[in-house]
């Protein structure tokens, strides 16, 4: 009996997990583009799915809007109600993938004590370009090194749609965690 | 095991479709909240808005609410004077757009609508809204999209919005403004009548007046040398039989708002004094007895005053060329009883001779006294062609109704008649009067007039055809003129005018 | 034997009939070549960002490109779905175009019959980007469609949209692109829509608001954006627009074309 019970319910469970794997019309994982991480693993955007993510773009360079963006994540992610603590990831993509080489992304994550819950991401310029353009995300490269930008921060469900965003995350964090929370109830 | 398969499936069947980017507009955390001072908002409604130049009524609540207020932006190819076109770029393809009104406290849902047929991105910034660009961050979007945003009524007074997309000017030049009032708590005072008057400027690359279609010039626009100063949108939005209309006694409140984009207005209403002047759209009277006020650019102003003596009132901005020559004009008719305890009238006129001579300056073209002059013998020519005929009448509507009056009548005491005048027999004057202008007194149908009429630069044909229309309408006949007649005035006035330079100069030596 | 002979012909006939002396005109000439017909050969360049930054302007360089003469057409643009399904109306997803992908087709491979020649537009960045992926080719950037067609200072009469795909007539259609100099003798053409570019989301937020001034440091990193000549509304309309985009937008007066690096 024990033994049926637990087949069925791996069954179950493959069958959940291959219904939600299939990315909605909606959702920014049908880019399918893939990046690596600072650690060196290679990453496809649908393996993000499952948990929600507060995703970023930046450069380690930055030293205007960038690290007050970080910065306010960070506070964010700390004093995140515990309902939704385990629930959300973060995620940062740089949008100068030719100075932020994976060790320039290793100190940095090392500088800004980001822990294993956020993901640091570098991938093909058309990629950037690409994931930018889908999250209503402007940049531009004004001189080498040195990029003009829009600041936002955005929410990914667990299907990777778009849920909620926001320009400046600071000290008005509530309807962030209202998104999220938003998102829980459809589990 | 079945049960556990179907309990499985009806789980997945939970995952619901999310909502992407931005949840349905419904009043976010935000702004339910109530910052201190503000009332507490209660129910919703939908917004009442108005076209120029009428006002929704005085709001009847009593408390704040939700407003929903619903901006479409059509780009459309309207009228801009007597046969010149522009495509404006309007809010509720009106320009100026609709008049909406509100109350203090007032939390206004406002969604923001670009046309798939526009061209171009817009974008909404109110005055009267608190917060990044009044709105245009938030609201800026393609054309085939719409934007929703929030905004709460925090100060009253009276306040233009206009479309501040890059560049903004541009927006402006095109008719992208309009007026929103927030009512004061306690409402406004009460009046009889409330009307609205938006002034705004075009720039045209074709000079005032021309035909045709007509597109924007950014070189004037820089340079702030507009072609056209309207009020509500277009030349003559507001004369004839758009004159704004009152009864002798009733009280009157004008909403005054100026979208420039660069000319300051001096609003006057000739014989006529505003009693109560909120300056700069305050809510706060702050002068009595005013003859002009000043609206600025980009801003507003309110004045409240009673109509006493009946007659049609010219309102302007006082800045002169901009009222004669590029349509600043509008008025505001009167019905009622005479006053002659307010204002006689003419009451005597009498020979004036001191006994003195003054000294001769300069060559001055002086008409002869009017001798009475031999009624036509000539058949009416009302036949001088039906296409110069029309073209006489646009000329007429453009130039010639802002004094003369579409009818010819005129203005007593002020502005001689057209309609069967006894001044037009003579050709050669009346050629002589559109090629220089006239000053000082002259005598029509009896009447005498003592005014300024300017030149105005109008060209052979123009002037042919419009006398030739003058003379043939208004209850006038006479000989259609050509325009080799006003040719030879022409030139024989430039040969005059050498000769008495000659005359000047060679007296001085 | 007789391919010997033609390869020598074939090279003088490619590389033009008009010999004209010096080195870097056989280079174009024989980069001219390297584009295909309907296409212009546009020699290197540099393009000024119309929003300069920091203390001065800058420049930007352009390297040499094949240049659609003219913007894609509803028939070439059937082509496309028709060898890549996916594409197709009844098929994408909504994050690669938004509901009015193709709105004026009446069904996956039905154009209006009487637009076949004339720009598709109801097409979002992603399908343009496949198109001309497909093609070999990409979509022009910011910096290259501008030294392309962003002419200067607009003309005293700005004329009218020749094409469909404009509202009606659009006073500012000189605003939608005009030949840079050099090019005004070549075949290229702007039909009267605006046009995709590849980095289309690099112009910043302020430009959507009113003035040349950049939005505060806070905001962006950099010193703020002004630009570099405000009377050229050409280029404000351009940008405005651009950053009113998001990738999956169809728009009615939206279309595009490709360009190829020249090697």
């Amino acid at each position: 009996m024990n033994r049926f019970k637990s087949i069925t319910f791996l069954a179950v469970m493959i069958l959940a997990t291959d219904v939600t794997s299939k990315p909605s019309g909606r959702s920014v994982y049908q880019l399918d583009s893939s990046w690596v991480e600072d650690n060196g693993r290679t990453l496809r955007l649908g393996a993000l799915e499952g948990d929600m993510q507060l995703l970023a773009l930046i450069y380690t360079t930055c030293t205007g809007a960038c690290p007050v963006t970080v910065k306010s994540l960070q506070m964010f992610s700390r004093n995140m109600p515990g309902d939704i603590k385990g629930q959300v990831r973060f995620l940062l993509v740089t949008v100068d993938p030719e100075t932020d080489t994976l060790p320039i992304l290793r100190e940095y994550r090392r500088d800004m004590k980001l822990d294993r819950r956020w993901k640091l991401l570098r991938g093909s310029a058309k990629d950037v370009r690409e994931l930018a353009a889908v999250l209503g995300f402007n940049y531009e490269q004004i001189e080498s090194g040195q990029f003009a930008h829009s600041n936002l921060v955005t929410v990914l469900d667990r299907q990777g749609e778009i849920v909620h965003q926001q320009n400046d995350l600071g000290s008005d964090t509530n309807a962030v965690v209202e998104a999220i929370r938003k998102q829980q109830g459809q589990r | 095991m079945k049960h556990l398969a179907l309990f499985a499936a009806a789980a997945l069947g939970c995952v619901a479709p999310v909502h992407a980017g931005y949840p349905e507009a419904s009043t976010s955390l935000a702004t339910a909240r109530t910052p201190p001072g503000m009332e507490e908002v209660r129910g919703e409604e939908r917004a009442v808005v108005t076209s120029a130049p009428n006002v929704p009524p005085p709001l009847k609540r009593r408390h704040a609410t939700k407003v929903l207020l619903d901006v479409e932006v059509k780009e459309h190819t309207k009228t801009l004077a007597d046969g010149v076109t522009y495509t404006y770029w309007t809010f509720g393809d009106d320009a100026p757009g609709q008049f909406i009104r509100v109350r203090e406290g007032d939390l206004v849902q406002t969604k923001f609508s670009n046309h798939p047929d526009n061209s171009v991105a817009h974008n909404i910034d109110f005055h009267s809204a608190t917060g990044p660009g009044g709105g245009g961050e938030a609201s800026f979007v393609a054309p085939g999209h719409s934007a929703t945003f929030t905004w709460r009524a925090m100060r009253a007074g009276l306040y233009l919005y206009h479309c501040v997309a890059a560049p903004a000017g541009m927006h402006l030049a095109n008719g992208m403004y309009g007026l929103i009032l927030v009512e004061p708590k306690e409402g406004m005072p009460k009046v009889d009548k409330e009307f609205f008057i938006v002034q705004g400027e075009f720039y045209t690359n074709g000079a005032y007046g021309e035909r045709g279609d007509q597109h924007f010039d950014m070189s004037k626009a820089v340079r702030e040398q507009p072609e056209y100063v309207v009020f509500n949108g277009r030349v003559g939005a507001l004369m004839g039989e758009n004159a704004l209309r009152m009864k002798a006694g009733e009280s009157v409140r004008l909403y005054l708002g100026n979208a420039g984009p660069a000319l300051m207005s001096s609003f006057h209403i000739v014989g006529e004094i505003f009693d109560d002047v909120y300056g700069e759209g305050g809510t706060k009277v702050n002068q009595h007895n005013v003859q002009t006020t000043v609206v600025p650019v980009g801003g507003s102003a309110m004045v409240d005053f009673e109509m006493d003596v009946p007659v049609i009132y010219q309102f302007v901005d006082h800045s002169m060329f901009r009222a004669f020559n590029k349509g600043a004009m509008g008025a505001i008719e009167v019905d009622g009883p005479t006053r002659p305890e307010i204002f006689s009238g003419r009451q005597a006129e009498e020979i004036f001779n001191p006994g003195t001579r003054l000294q001769r300056v300069a060559a001055v073209t002086t008409f002869a006294p009017p001798t009475p002059a031999a009624p036509p013998a000539q058949a009416a020519a009302s036949s001088a062609g039906s296409a110069a005929n029309e073209h006489g009448k646009e000329v007429y509507n453009r130039i010639c109704t802002t004094c003369h009056q579409p009818d010819g009548r005129g203005m007593a005491g002020v502005f001689p008649p057209l309609a069967q005048s006894d001044f037009l027999h003579d050709s050669e004057r009346a050629i002589r009067v559109l090629l220089e202008g006239l000053q000082g007194p002259i005598t029509v149908n009896g009447q005498t007039f003592n005014g300024v009429m300017p030149n105005f630069s109008l060209s052979d044909a123009e002037i042919a055809s419009v006398l030739s229309y003058v003379r043939t309408n208004f209850g006038n006949t006479g000989p259609a003129v050509t325009p080799t007649e006003v040719q030879r005035v022409r030139t024989l006035l430039a040969k005059t005018e050498s000769e008495a330079k000659d005359r000047t100069a060679s007296d001085r030596r | 034997m007789r391919r010997l002979n033609l390869v020598p012909a074939l090279l003088l006939g490619a590389t033009g009939l008009v010999a004209e002396a010096g080195p870097a005109n056989q280079i174009v000439r024989a980069c001219t070549s390297a584009c295909r017909t309907q296409e212009i050969f546009v020699p290197a360049g540099v393009y000024k960002p119309f929003f300069k930054s920091g203390t001065g302007t800058r420049q930007v360089p352009v390297e040499p490109l094949c240049l659609s003469a003219t913007a894609v057409t509803h028939e070439e643009f059937l082509g496309f779905v028709r060898d890549h399904p996916d594409w197709r109306k009844s098929r994408i997803k909504e994050l690669f175009a938004e509901a009015s992908y193709l709105a004026d087709w009446q069904d996956d491979l039905t154009p209006q019959p009487d637009t076949l020649s004339q720009p598709v537009t109801f097409v979002s960045w992603f399908a343009a980007g496949a198109y001309c992926e497909a093609r070999g080719a990409r979509l022009p950037t910011v910096a290259e469609w501008e030294r392309i067609a962003g002419g200067s200072a607009p003309p005293n009469k700005p004329g009218t949209t020749s094409g469909a795909g404009g509202s009606g007539t659009a006073p500012f259609a000189f605003a939608m692109g005009r030949s840079a100099p050099e090019l005004a003798n070549t075949a290229l053409q702007f039909p009267g829509v605006w046009e995709w570019t590849a980095n289309f989301n690099s112009a910043l937020v302020s430009g959507r608001i009113g003035t040349n001034e950049g939005a505060d440091a806070s905001q962006f990193c950099g010193d703020g954006i002004r630009a570099v000549d405000p009377s050229n509304y050409g280029a404000f309309l351009r940008y405005s627009f651009r950053s009113s985009l998001r990738a999956n937008f169809a728009l009615k007066n939206l279309g595009f074309r490709c360009v190829r690096e020249v090697s």
